[in-house]
């Protein structure tokens, strides 16, 4: 059975409400240090909970995807089940936590380690060439534009999303528009495509972390 | 996928207890961290008391026992975005063992634990032949009672054996006399008459047996019987040597294990611990913690780590490549319950006292509590499954779509049991803070060698707990890993 023909089926005989208000047991979360149980100390991300890395990511991106997680844009496809799970975790977050888990983000400090190896970045720089009308030629971002650094994301997370988007597990959502547009660019990728194009973003970051050092 | 490759397994032999013989601490080396406080962790503490260690317990969350979680009245569950409280009734016999549930005879550390610490254990009725089977596709998708089930399909695969025989298909390896025995042993398995299978008393009779002969109930259509999963699973898991009867209990909850615990240690135990950093040092590990919202560390002389292994890769260490590697290659087990308080325990009128009926439906088992037979009400486990999409599923609800969902299965095989769901309380254990999963496991092609590298010391540090034994989400599997890394511990103390 679906989770969509479960829900019609919950419908029809919803028979208990549960006395205790989203707001009364909320007050029991007494601050943000829960994030750091799935996005790793200083949110250096982590694969095997598959939480993404945090910490260097642009602050107004991070605030448009909690909002998004919030607002119903993101983590219902199925497929996604880390995408679910954080819909789940801040859903019903009070402002004053998503301001201090934004706080917390932008205050973390850890080093990224790109993984991909260098073989397949000459490939991928050619691939790149169409992403970085958005994302830049130095892939730092662009925030007019609406498109994040990809300096700051973890390697297998960025390989994993380019197949969600790819794939319709994210983007889904129809009025988040800057995933719709993620969606579509994403549309034409083969899995060896996706596999050069991190592997050149790997090579970017580790340039541009020696030359932060 | 993680119990129903057992399911139908034979598993060897629990090993019996080592006894655990530790040399004496030295002044001067005898500091311990441990991190987390579930079970192995625990033990750990204990143990090393005995050989006068002085142990500090870091756990993340807010109480000790890790998965051996019992729920009553007022506890608080903590799911990440969705905290709650139990709403049972205040009464200590309406509780809720949301992780490990029943012991069997042959889990020879976790028994010994209950001993020593004076733990009072109960039988808990594990199969009941009076449960039911429900399978929406077979059997008219009406609930059967198990012992149906294993009536018919013994009588109808004795008579196979029976047939088989009769009409010499089989080679001439035995004599005509073994022969003759293999059918009079499959008419008493399969109760035959005559070679033939025709229904038998003992799936129960259509008249009142106490004052009428027996009427044995029609043969279930043996197709139906053969295709059942349900059915098969229903019949055959008590085969499996962890659930064979008698299985037992802690009266009053499997967290009286926990409490006997923290009655024994007089480790130094920090709630809402939340470790960050592990750095194994030449002759000490330093532990960076989060606690009450500012960075503390600890130094020990030794460390061992009971923190689920999927956690390991968020937090920094320095450790090798290939301990990391094997420790990154655990995956998260996703299981699911949710008990519901009745208000009056029906089930009884039904005949059923204790064990479990199954079901194809997402809820797949219900659990009726052995204890306080008779009492007014009872709480009874609403699902538990191994299906990786219903669990998925489930947690991915909320509270109330769970509770309804559950309740929608539970009304097939039980007409009005809505009406009698009073509250409700569900855990599905890849949302738990701090837990994030239960059932840890690991591709089997690379099990072997990842198990060996994680038995191993690293350094100063022991990885423990039930992900470290090939028994994940049993207390016993804990145990052992703990003892295994207390013995590789001693064997570097003594070189020392």
């Amino acid at each position: 059975m679906t989770f969509t023909q479960s829900s019609k089926l919950l419908m029809l005989c919803g028979f208990l409400s549960l006395s205790a208000s989203a707001a009364e047991v909320n007050s029991n979360i007494k601050d943000v240090d829960y994030c750091t149980v799935c996005h790793g100390s200083e949110l250096v991300g982590n694969p095997s909970t598959g939480a993404p890395r945090l910490s260097g990511m642009d602050p107004w991106y991070a605030k448009r995807q909690l909002e998004n997680f919030q607002q119903g844009l993101r983590g219902f496809h199925p497929e996604d089940l880390s995408g679910n799970e954080m819909r789940g975790a801040v859903e019903h977050l009070p402002p004053k936590l998503v301001d201090d888990a934004l706080e917390l983000i932008a205050n973390s400090q850890s080093a990224i380690h790109p993984t991909y190896t260098a073989d397949q970045a000459s490939a991928g720089k050619q691939v790149y060439a169409s992403c970085a009308t958005c994302h830049g030629a130095d892939a730092k971002g662009n925030e007019q534009l609406g498109a994040p650094s990809l300096l700051v994301q973890s390697d297998w997370y960025l390989a994993r999303q380019l197949a969600y988007f790819r794939d319709g597990k994210r983007g889904a959502e129809g009025s988040d528009s800057y995933a719709v547009s993620m969606k579509a660019a994403a549309q034409a990728l083969t899995d060896d495509q996706i596999e050069q194009l991190v592997s050149y973003l790997s090579q970017l970051q580790l340039a541009s972390a020696t030359k932060g050092k | 996928m993680y119990g129903s490759s057992r399911a139908l397994g034979l598993i060897a032999d629990t090993g019996e207890p080592k006894a655990i013989h530790l040399r004496p601490a030295e002044k001067g080396k005898n500091k311990v961290v441990i991190l987390g406080g579930g079970l192995a962790g625990l033990s750990v503490a204990y143990q090393l008391q005995q050989a006068g260690y002085h142990c500090t317990i870091l756990e993340a969350s807010h109480r000790l026992g890790g998965r051996n979680l019992t729920l009553r009245h007022g506890d608080f569950i903590d799911e990440l975005g969705n905290p709650n409280f139990c709403q049972f009734d205040r009464d200590p016999n309406l509780y809720f063992n949301a992780g490990p549930a029943r012991i069997p005879g042959h889990h020879r550390r976790l028994l010994n634990y209950c001993k020593e610490f004076s733990v009072p254990l109960q039988l808990k009725a594990n199969s009941n032949r009076l449960a039911y089977i429900h399978d929406s596709n077979h059997f008219g998708g009406k609930p059967v009672r198990i012992g149906e089930y294993i009536a018919d399909s013994r009588g109808f695969l004795s008579e196979l054996v029976f047939k088989s025989v009769n009409q010499g298909d089989f080679s001439e390896e035995f004599s005509e006399e073994d022969w003759q025995k293999l059918m009079a042993y499959s008419s008493i398995f399969g109760d035959l008459n005559e070679g033939k299978y025709q229904g038998s008393g003992r799936s129960g009779s259509k008249k009142d047996r106490m004052l009428e002969h027996v009427v044995a109930k029609d043969p279930l259509k043996f197709a139906d019987i053969l295709t059942s999963k349900v059915g098969m699973m229903a019949a055959l898991t008590p085969e499996n040597y962890d659930w064979g009867e008698p299985l037992m209990e802690p009266v009053g909850g499997m967290d009286g294990v926990v409490e006997g615990f923290k009655r024994n240690i007089n480790a130094k135990v920090k709630l809402h611990a939340q470790v960050s950093a592990i750095q194994v040092n030449e002759d000490s590990v330093d532990i960076q913690y989060r606690y009450k919202g500012k960075q503390e560390n600890i130094q020990a002389d030794y460390c061992f780590n009971n923190i689920p292994a999927h956690f390991m890769p968020g937090i920094s260490n320095n450790f090798s490549a290939h301990y990391m590697n094997a420790l990154a290659s655990f995956k998260r087990g996703n299981l699911y319950k949710i008990a519901f308080q009745m208000k009056k325990r029906f089930w009884e009128e039904e005949g059923i006292y204790g064990g479990i009926s199954f079901t194809d439906q997402s809820a797949s088992q219900l659990w009726y509590p052995s204890h306080d037979i008779n009492s007014e009400k009872g709480i009874m486990l609403g699902s538990y499954s191994w299906d990786d999409a219903n669990n998925e599923m489930f947690a991915s609800m909320t509270l109330q779509q769970r509770a309804d969902e559950a309740a929608r299965c539970g009304e097939l095989i039980h007409p009005g049991y809505t009406s009698h769901i009073e509250a409700f309380a569900s855990v599905p254990w890849t949302r738990m803070n701090h837990m994030m999963g239960c059932g840890a496991h690991m591709p089997a092609d690379i099990w072997d060698e990842k198990f060996e590298v994680l038995q191993a010391a690293e350094g100063r540090h022991f990885m423990i707990g039930d992900q470290i034994s090939h028994h994940a989400g049993w207390q016993e599997g804990a145990f052992a890993s703990a003892e295994h890394a207390l013995g590789v511990f001693n064997d570097m103390v003594l070189k020392a």
